[in-house]
């Protein structure tokens, strides 16, 4: 499976990449994209079966990737690992197709207890 | 330039109004980000500010909506290197400067958003802003420092009224 992380914080996709490789997860490889643009077009080229992404990134949001995304058909898994939290935002999140929402400061348990239900 | 001194020890103005972010929320942000993620040593017990000087690096969020704050994370270019290592796992000499900027500019964005969290009001956040730090500070600001691996972190907390 290979896994695209997107955040305009290369320390935060480090971050996401090695809390990955804590989880009991296994069998998935990782790209990254530093920006909304950058992740439409390893889509397209990479072809990645979970995008993980920040929500608050220059130019554009987290929340516009993934309606693009759903906007041109694709129904890729995605989910984000953001530090807002609010109802606004999971519900947004939600509404546009996202699988789940992770809070920063995460952990590997964190992780996995959202990716887990996605992946099995 | 002369190091100056930030007034308030463990301040929290705040207390008078209806202010939901107080000084052990922000405590508890600090600790879960620092220990939880990062495994980093961090007291979350509140200790006095300390001086910041010039060479003092800032990083800056703003939160703008139904309720509108400023968070500030103050550090030595030092303890910024010490996030950074944690945050690349990699060792100082490995690091740009630009890496070190960025993991502090992490640092005040997971505070940030945990502070909307709390307001869970219709609120934007802004994009985190590194650099030396820019004076005046805000005036009647809470602010606390926490001791991190031996060194101060400090944290500036201002809700702006509308």
């Amino acid at each position: 499976m290979k896994i695209l992380i997107v955040d305009d914080s290369k320390a935060m996709r480090m971050i996401v990449a090695r809390t990955l490789k804590q989880t009991d997860l296994t069998n998935f490889t990782v790209i990254e994209a530093g920006s909304g643009a950058e992740a439409l077009q390893k889509l397209e080229t990479e072809s990645p079966d979970l995008i993980l992404s920040d929500w608050n990134m220059p130019e554009m949001k987290g929340i516009e990737l993934l309606q693009k995304v759903r906007e041109a058909g694709n129904n890729i898994r995605f989910g984000f690992i953001t530090s807002e939290s609010s109802v606004e935002t999971r519900k947004q999140a939600t509404e546009s197709g996202a699988a789940f929402l992770v809070t920063k400061p995460f952990t590997a348990d964190s992780i996995q207890a959202a990716l887990e239900p996605i992946l099995s | 330039m002369q190091p100056f001194a930030i007034d308030q020890t463990a301040s929290d103005p705040n207390d008078d109004d209806d202010s939901l972010v107080t000084v052990d929320l922000i405590a508890q942000m600090v600790d879960n980000l620092f220990t939880a993620m990062l495994e980093m040593d961090v007291d979350a017990s509140p200790i006095a500010p300390p001086e910041l000087d010039a060479e003092t690096l800032s990083a800056s969020i703003q939160i703008s909506g139904e309720r509108s704050a400023l968070i500030q994370v103050f550090a030595s270019h030092d303890l910024a290197t010490k996030i950074a290592t944690a945050m690349f796992a990699t060792e100082a000499s490995d690091l740009a400067e630009e890496e070190i900027l960025d993991a502090l500019g992490e640092v005040v964005n997971v505070i940030g958003g945990n502070v909307k969290g709390v307001y869970d009001q219709e609120c934007a956040l802004s994009l985190p802003c590194v650099g030396t730090i820019q004076t005046p500070l805000a005036d009647n600001a809470m602010t606390t420092a926490f001791d991190l691996g031996g060194e101060p972190i400090t944290v500036l907390f201002k809700e702006r009224t509308q």
